[in-house]
């Protein structure tokens, strides 16, 4: 039982930063219809910025986190007027793979710059802290802090969206750009505010894995195909889909653990001695498959 | 003699909206019939239902004697039901000869034979010195033309026509009423036209339907249902319906 | 009968096309006998692989319009089946294709029945998320050699073994794999002067309309998948025996897959040469950036950069691809 509601509290917790970094690329589909495979990029890059940051300036990565809103909103400002509003009016074809070149671009810019290797951190106040609730409950203060922050990162876009006019202009602009246009919204704006908060949303979800996941350049493909099924699983463009979806899909990747940890106990046969745990993420992809085909708007979409 | 096509009590909605209410009419082989009505009366709804496009909440659909409600609409088209479409996008890969011979390799699979069909088809449409040039290079009434030559490719024996003359001057109006008189009479494809415009209308059929709000209001002879104060009022109003009843009854009109 | 007629005919090709065309098959089957370095041999073997595979994805992906971004695991359906069948069993190579290619139009049939149901951006990300299974799947089982993959042992063989496929000397490759690529093209012209060409055309172009002409457009999807994935396992046998050491990594990543859909947008989507000349491009650049650049430790990863920038470029702003540029200038000139 314990084990039961410890990997339940894991999978939520690491389940909020999937939705957060699900959030920037629902808010971009929506905005545009560009999937954007450079998400998982950002995020890497706001593990970097982190890294580097408390780093050099000795302070705990949480305190960083502005630091690495800003750099992802720059980051995304960047690629949208450098390079993606080109892609908007080609076939999808090219959309799809122009994403994919700039998701190699940036990670092999990381690889050259950084190296391979993994690097982790754990310094700052929350390590090796833990928050006990008793019944298995077990919260690893850096995690739960992720987890908090993931949160209030998420109410923030949502009052954006949902309680400001530029917020409702965004939501005009994804519904129908060019009746948008003609009262007056500046679509080009909406389109670069909604790749800023893309960005910033990746980056400081990368940030707030630092303390608890090791930094490499590869990191980005697992984020944004987990992405990719939690956008599928939540709905595309719909926010409040993308908390839920994420920690539906943080808790799925609890379950091949919690799959070895039961058979181990009653002595099964089944998968003859394979682990499942290896499959945490291949799950996540199975996932995606059969949300598509059972309900493809998801669980909150409206646009299909 | 059994009909072409019995429409029975067909219903369509979507969502709250009823777009199609208990329609029920017959459509004789050979025949040439039009449906009209204001816009959002249900028409292409109407046809998308009967093209297996929608599917239909109550009702059935006799096609060639075999019940094809619920069919989809593919087989549909294969059972000799072919239908054009208003307005499309097109990615605009095909060319004119090529979008000819996709109706025709309905009915065969050789290359050789789609192509000499295809020819053949052009020819008779006069639209074969277009047949390299893409879709949408072509004016509107040419595309026009395409559309339906791309229909006759599948040798139906009933064709549904979605406004064919919308965007036509009345020059290529009346060319696209003697392609459909030629199909109708000389091929003897039973043809249903949607249609706005009533000179064409009245030209060309014998009989109406009239659909107003999903519901057929009216049915007959073009004349007379035209004169009818229901479908009057359906398409101008009220108003003119009351003023046109009033100056009918002074002065009948005179037939033509 | 007729089928094999249309393979061969190319009438409706303007004549100047088909005389370059013939004549670069020309200078292909002379390469050989001319001096060449070991390296611009392996290039060009890779050349013909790969434009093989980009011809298959281009059935489906060119002219059918549906972005298959999961090409690479059919390759390594291909790769390991032969592989394994020539491990264990000494299995000939002509056998274990065909069975290769079984299996993978099976797995085809599998998923493409409920992938078909998808469009556009979702069916992409499907496509990657059923490789990317299938590549985990490979990565943990031991049948397969998991993460190490397989070697085939060369000294078991006495080459040249035409039966099993192994050579020592390239130039023996280069010769099957150039045969492999002309019969490809004549099937990918019968394709698309077939029927199922045409078909598949209409759907890209409208699929409502397609439906409204009696098409089955679930099922011609399906086939041509079939046709796709055919191409691309029958090859990957091939690859499997001229690499002769197959991981998942190498051959079934979501890299090689994006590759092969690259070359045929490069090329030009929808053609018959597009993949050819997208590849013919793509490879020689890859080859060369990567002994070039990649080889120099201080520079890791920037042949994959300039590879990232070429993709970047292409997608915005010539996606039609060097064969939609071609089109293009040929319809003002000539219309």
């Amino acid at each position: 039982m314990e084990i039961l509601l410890g990997s339940l509290t894991s999978g939520l917790l690491i389940g909020t930063i999937f939705a957060l970094v699900a959030l920037g690329l629902t808010i971009i589909f929506g905005m545009m219809d560009i999937v954007n495979f450079a998400h998982g990029e950002f995020l890497m890059l706001g593990m970097y910025t982190t890294l580097f940051a408390s780093g050099a300036f000795k302070i705990d990565p949480l305190l960083t986190l502005p630091l690495s809103a800003g750099v992802g909103m720059i980051l995304g400002i960047v690629c949208y007027k450098g390079f993606v509003r080109f892609l908007l009016r080609g076939p999808m074809v090219a959309q799809l793979l122009g994403t994919f070149g700039l998701m190699l671009l940036l990670r092999n810019i990381a690889l050259f710059a950084f190296g391979s290797e993994d690097r982790t951190i754990s310094s700052g106040v929350l390590v090796d802290r833990v928050l006990d609730f008793g019944m298995g409950m077990v919260f690893p203060a850096t995690k739960l802090a992720a987890g908090i922050f993931s949160i209030l990162a998420f109410s923030a876009v949502w009052l954006l969206m949902n309680r400001t006019r530029t917020g409702k202009a965004m939501l005009a602009t994804a519904l129908n750009p060019q009746g948008a246009r003609y009262m007056g919204i500046p679509t080009e704006r909406m389109n670069m505010l909604a790749w800023a908060i893309g960005g910033a949303t990746a980056t400081v979800a990368g940030s707030l894995l630092v303390n608890f996941w090791s930094v490499t350049p590869f990191v980005g493909l697992l984020f944004v195909m987990i992405a990719f099924a939690t956008v599928a699983l939540g709905g595309f463009g719909s926010v409040p889909g993308a908390l839920v979806a994420g920690i539906l899909i943080g808790m799925i990747t609890e379950v091949p653990g919690l799959w070895d940890f039961f058979s181990s106990l009653t002595g099964s046969r089944w998968m003859a001695g394979v682990s499942m745990t290896p499959f945490k993420y291949t799950l996540v992809y199975l996932a995606y498959f059969i949300i598509m085909l059972v309900r493809p708007r998801g669980l909150f979409g409206w646009k299909r | 003699m059994t009909p072409m096509l019995e429409v029975r009590n067909l219903t369509k909605r979507f969502g709250g909206l009823v777009a199609n209410d208990c329609i029920s009419f017959e459509v004789a082989s050979g025949e040439l019939l039009s449906v009209i009505g204001p816009n959002g009366a249900g028409k292409t709804t109407l046809f998308n239902c009967i093209a297996g496009v929608h599917r239909t909440e109550a009702g059935c659909i006799i096609f060639d004697g075999k019940d094809i409600t619920g069919l989809r609409s593919h087989e549909i088209a294969r059972m000799g039901l072919t239908r054009t479409f208003q307005v499309y996008a097109a990615s605009g890969d095909l060319t004119v000869k090529e979008n000819v011979m996709v109706g025709c390799f309905m009915r065969t699979s050789s290359r050789s034979r789609a192509s000499s069909q295809a020819d053949g088809i052009l020819k008779a449409f006069q639209i074969s010195r277009l047949a390299d040039n893409l879709l949408n290079e072509l004016p509107i009434a040419a595309q026009k033309r395409v559309v339906m030559a791309t229909a006759m490719g599948t040798r139906p024996k009933t064709l549904l026509l979605d406004e064919v003359a919308a965007g036509l001057v009345p020059q290529e109006v009346e060319e696209i009423c003697s392609l459909i008189r030629f199909i109708n009479t000389d091929m003897g494809i039973t043809v249903i036209l949607i249609e706005h415009m009533m000179e064409m209308v009245t030209k060309l059929c014998r009989r109406v339907i009239v659909l107003d709000y999903g519901r057929k209001i009216a049915e007959g002879e073009p004349e007379s249902v035209l004169a009818t104060p229901d479908v009057i009022k359906a398409y101008l109003g009220e108003k003119y319906a009351r003023e046109y009843s009033e100056r009918i009854k002074k002065c009948p009109p005179s037939s033509t | 009968m007729e089928a094999l007629k249309t393979a061969f005919n190319f009438s409706d090709l303007p004549r100047s096309e088909l005389i370059i065309a013939a004549l670069a098959c020309l200078i292909m089957a002379a390469f050989p006998v001319f001096p060449h370095s070991s390296f611009a041999m392996s290039t060009m073997i890779q050349f013909f692989i790969f434009s093989l595979y980009s011809m298959g994805w281009n059935t489906i992906g060119g002219y059918g319009g549906q972005v298959d971004l999961g090409q690479a695991q059919f390759l390594g359906i291909g790769a390991y089946t032969t592989s394994i069948m020539l491990i264990r069993w000494d299995a000939p190579f002509w056998v274990s294709m065909p069975i290769g290619v079984f299996i993978a139009v099976c797995w085809s049939f599998i998923i493409g029945y409920p992938l078909f149901r998808l469009r556009g951006h979702y069916f992409a990300i499907a496509s990657i998320a059923t490789s990317l299974v299938l590549k985990d799947l490979f990565e943990v089982w031991k049948f397969v050699g998991a993460s190490r993959g397989l070697e085939i042992p060369v000294t078991r063989f006495k080459s040249p073994d035409l039966l099993h496929m192994i050579f020592l000397n390239d130039t023996y490759y280069y010769y099957l794999i150039f045969c492999f690529f002309l019969i490809g093209i004549l099937i990918i012209n019968g394709f698309r002067r077939s029927r199922l060409g045409f078909q598949l055309r209409a759907i890209k172009d409208n699929d409502e309309v397609a439906r409204s002409l009696g098409i089955n457009v679930r099922w011609a999807k399906i086939k041509t998948y079939a046709i796709a994935v055919s191409f691309v396992s029958a090859i990957g046998s091939f690859h499997a025996c001229y690499i002769k050491n197959i991981e998942p990594e190498d051959t079934m990543s979501l890299d090689i897959s994006i590759l092969i859909a690259l070359m045929a947008m490069l090329g030009g989507v929808g053609s018959l040469w597009g993949p050819i000349i997208g590849a013919a491009i793509m490879i020689p650049m890859k080859s060369y950036l990567k002994e070039l650049l990649g080889a120099r430790s201080g520079l890791v990863g920037i042949d994959l950069i300039i590879y990232a920038s070429v993709i970047m470029l292409i997608s915005a702003f010539e996606p039609r691809g060097i064969w939609g540029i071609v089109g293009r200038a040929r319809r003002r000139v000539g219309a």
